[in-house]
C-alpha cells in the first residue's frame, strides 16, 4: 500500500501497469481541481437539486477511488459516472413530476439562472454550463456527457436560444 | 463582452459546493455494482480474453439497447414501464426509450414547457396511419394509449393543429412486452392495406359479437381462418382489435367499435394476397 493525497491505494505491481497501463490517481487533487466543477455541473443538471449533487458527486469520486486502476482519464470518467446517477436520481425521485425544489433559497445569486434552466432540457443545462462556465470546448462536453459533439452543438444551439429569451440578450461591455 | 444570459451562468462560478462531499466520497462503502468497473489482470491472455467477452457481451447489449434518439445517454438504458418525455418549443427528450407494454396499453408521462395548449402525439411504425394522441385527458399526468410493439415515434406540439409535429420535435422509442401481455397483431405481410375508414355506421349495427361483426362485415375469409381478439387485455375506449390468422400467419386486423344495439367494424389493415376485403354492406341495418 502507498499512501497518496490521503489516499490509501494498491500499490501496482509490474504485471499489472504493463498489462493496463494503470495510473494510480491521486484523487484527493482530482477532487481539488475537479470537484466543484463536476459539483456544478449536477447542480445545473438536476435544476439546483443540492442533494442529488451531493449525493452523486460524493458517489462518482467514491467509485473512481475504487476502480482506480482501470481509469485513464478520471475528469471525463466521473463527469460520466455522476451524469449517470443522477440521471437514475431524477427518475427515480418522482420520475420528473416534481423534481425541483420550489424555493431557491440556497442559491439567491442564481435563483434566476436556476428557474431558466429548469425551462431547458437536462442536456441543454449540462451542455451551457459545461461549455458557458466551465469553458470547455465541445469536443470535452461530448466526452464528458458521453454523447457525440454533434449533438453537443445541438443542445448549445437550442440552450442558447431559449437563454436568451428568458435571461435576455442585453450585452455588458464589462 | 459577453451576453446577459452568459454572465448569468458564469454566476455559478460563485457558488460553493456542500462542504464534505470528499468525505463523504471517502466514507462510502466499495459499490462493486459500476459497469464501469474492469477488474485489474495480470494476464495479457486473461485480459484478451475478457475483453472478447466484454467486447460480445456489449455489442448483443447495444444491438438491444440502442436506439437513435434523444434519450439521455448517459442513463442506464433499461426497460421502464411509462415513456417520459421532455418537450418544450424546440426540442424533444425521450428519457426512458425502451417501454414495456402495461396491460391497458403504454402509459406516457410528458414533462412539457413553453407550448400553448400542448399535445402529445404517439405514432407506431407498423401501424403509421394512426396517431394516438394526449387528447383531453391533457398532459400533465400519465395517459394510457394502446399501441403496437415495436418501434414508435412521440412528438409534441401546440394543439389544435393539423397535421403532424415538425420532424425535429419528434423523438423515438420501442414499446417491448417482457411481460407478455400483449397479443399481437402485426401483419405477416409488409404491405399491408388500410381497409374501411367510417367511424360510423350507415345504420343501426346488429352484430351481437365481435367475431359477427367481422364475419359480415369482411369478405373473403376462409373456414379455417381464425379470428380472435389481439392488442391488450384491458379494453380500451376506442374498442377491442381483432387479428384473423390464417395458416399461422396474421393476415388481418380489425377494430370493433361497440354501438348500444351491436358491433361495428369501422377499419382495419389487411395483407393484400389474403383476399380480405370489406363489402360494400357495413353489417347495419339502415332500415332502423
Amino acid at each position: 500500500m502507498i499512501a497518496m493525497g490521503g489516499l490509501a491505494v494498491d500499490e501496482p505491481s509490474k504485471d499489472d501497469t504493463d498489462v493496463a497501463n494503470e495510473v494510480a490517481h491521486d484523487f484527493a487533487r482530482v477532487f481539488r481541481e475537479e470537484g466543484p466543477g463536476v459539483w456544478r455541473t449536477m447542480l445545473a443538471f438536476t435544476g439546483g437539486r443540492r442533494d442529488i449533487a451531493d449525493d452523486v458527486v460524493a458517489e462518482a469520486f467514491a467509485r473512481a477511488v475504487q476502480h482506480s486502476r482501470s481509469i485513464h482519464d478520471p475528469a471525463p470518467w466521473i463527469y460520466r459516472v455522476a451524469f449517470r446517477l443522477a440521471c437514475e436520481e431524477l427518475e427515480r425521485d418522482g420520475q420528473r413530476s416534481h423534481p425541483f425544489p420550489e424555493e431557491t433559497g440556497d442559491f439567491p445569486d442564481v435563483s434566476g439562472l436556476m428557474g431558466a434552466l429548469r425551462q431547458l432540457s437536462p442536456q441543454q443545462r449540462a451542455a451551457i454550463v459545461l461549455h458557458y462556465e466551465a469553458d470547455l470546448p465541445v469536443a470535452e462536453i461530448a466526452d464528458r456527457m458521453g454523447i457525440a459533439a454533434a449533438t453537443v452543438r445541438v443542445h448549445l444551439f437550442r440552450g442558447r436560444a431559449r437563454l436568451r429569451v428568458l435571461l435576455g440578450t442585453e450585452v455588458d461591455e464589462s | 463582452m459577453s451576453e446577459r444570459w452568459q454572465q448569468e451562468v458564469r454566476k455559478l462560478r460563485d457558488v460553493e459546493p456542500t462542504p464534505g462531499i470528499w468525505e463523504d466520497a471517502m466514507g462510502r462503502p466499495p459499490s462493486g455494482t459500476s459497469d464501469d468497473d474492469h477488474p485489474p489482470t495480470r494476464k495479457r491472455l486473461i485480459a484478451g480474453a475478457l475483453a472478447l467477452v466484454v467486447f460480445i457481451v456489449a455489442g448483443a447489449f447495444a444491438r438491444q439497447a440502442f436506439r437513435p434518439n434523444d434519450r439521455l445517454s448517459f442513463a442506464e438504458p433499461s426497460v421502464s414501464d411509462v415513456l417520459r418525455i421532455w418537450c418544450d418549443a424546440q426540442s424533444i427528450e425521450v428519457l426512458t426509450p425502451v417501454v414495456a407494454a402495461q396491460p391497458d396499453g403504454i402509459h406516457v408521462d410528458a414533462d412539457i414547457t413553453g407550448l400553448a395548449n400542448p399535445i402529445v402525439g404517439l405514432k407506431s411504425k407498423s401501424d403509421p396511419n394512426t396517431t394516438h394522441y394526449s387528447g383531453s385527458d391533457g398532459v400533465d399526468g400519465v395517459f394510457v394509449r394502446q399501441m403496437p410493439l415495436g418501434e414508435a415515434t412521440v412528438f409534441c406540439e401546440s394543439g389544435p393543429t393539423e397535421g403532424d409535429g415538425p420532424e425535429d420535435l419528434s423523438g423515438s422509442f420501442t414499446i417491448v412486452d417482457p411481460n407478455a401481455v400483449f397479443t399481437d397483431y402485426q401483419l405477416s405481410c409488409a404491405d399491408g392495406e388500410l381497409v374501411g375508414g367510417s367511424h360510423e355506421p350507415d345504420g343501426v349495427p346488429t352484430a351481437r359479437s365481435p367475431e359477427e361483426a367481422i364475419t359480415s362485415q369482411v369478405d373473403g375469409l376462409m373456414s379455417s381462418d381464425v379470428i380472435e381478439r389481439a392488442g391488450y387485455p384491458v379494453l380500451a375506449p376506442s374498442g377491442p382489435i381483432y387479428r384473423v390468422t390464417r395458416d399461422g400467419k396474421i393476415i388481418g386486423w380489425f377494430l370493433l367499435l361497440e354501438f348500444p344495439d351491436g358491433y361495428f367494424l369501422p377499419y382495419g389493415q389487411v395483407c393484400p394476397e389474403s383476399g380480405l376485403f370489406l363489402n360494400p354492406s357495413d353489417g347495419s341495418d339502415p332500415g332502423q
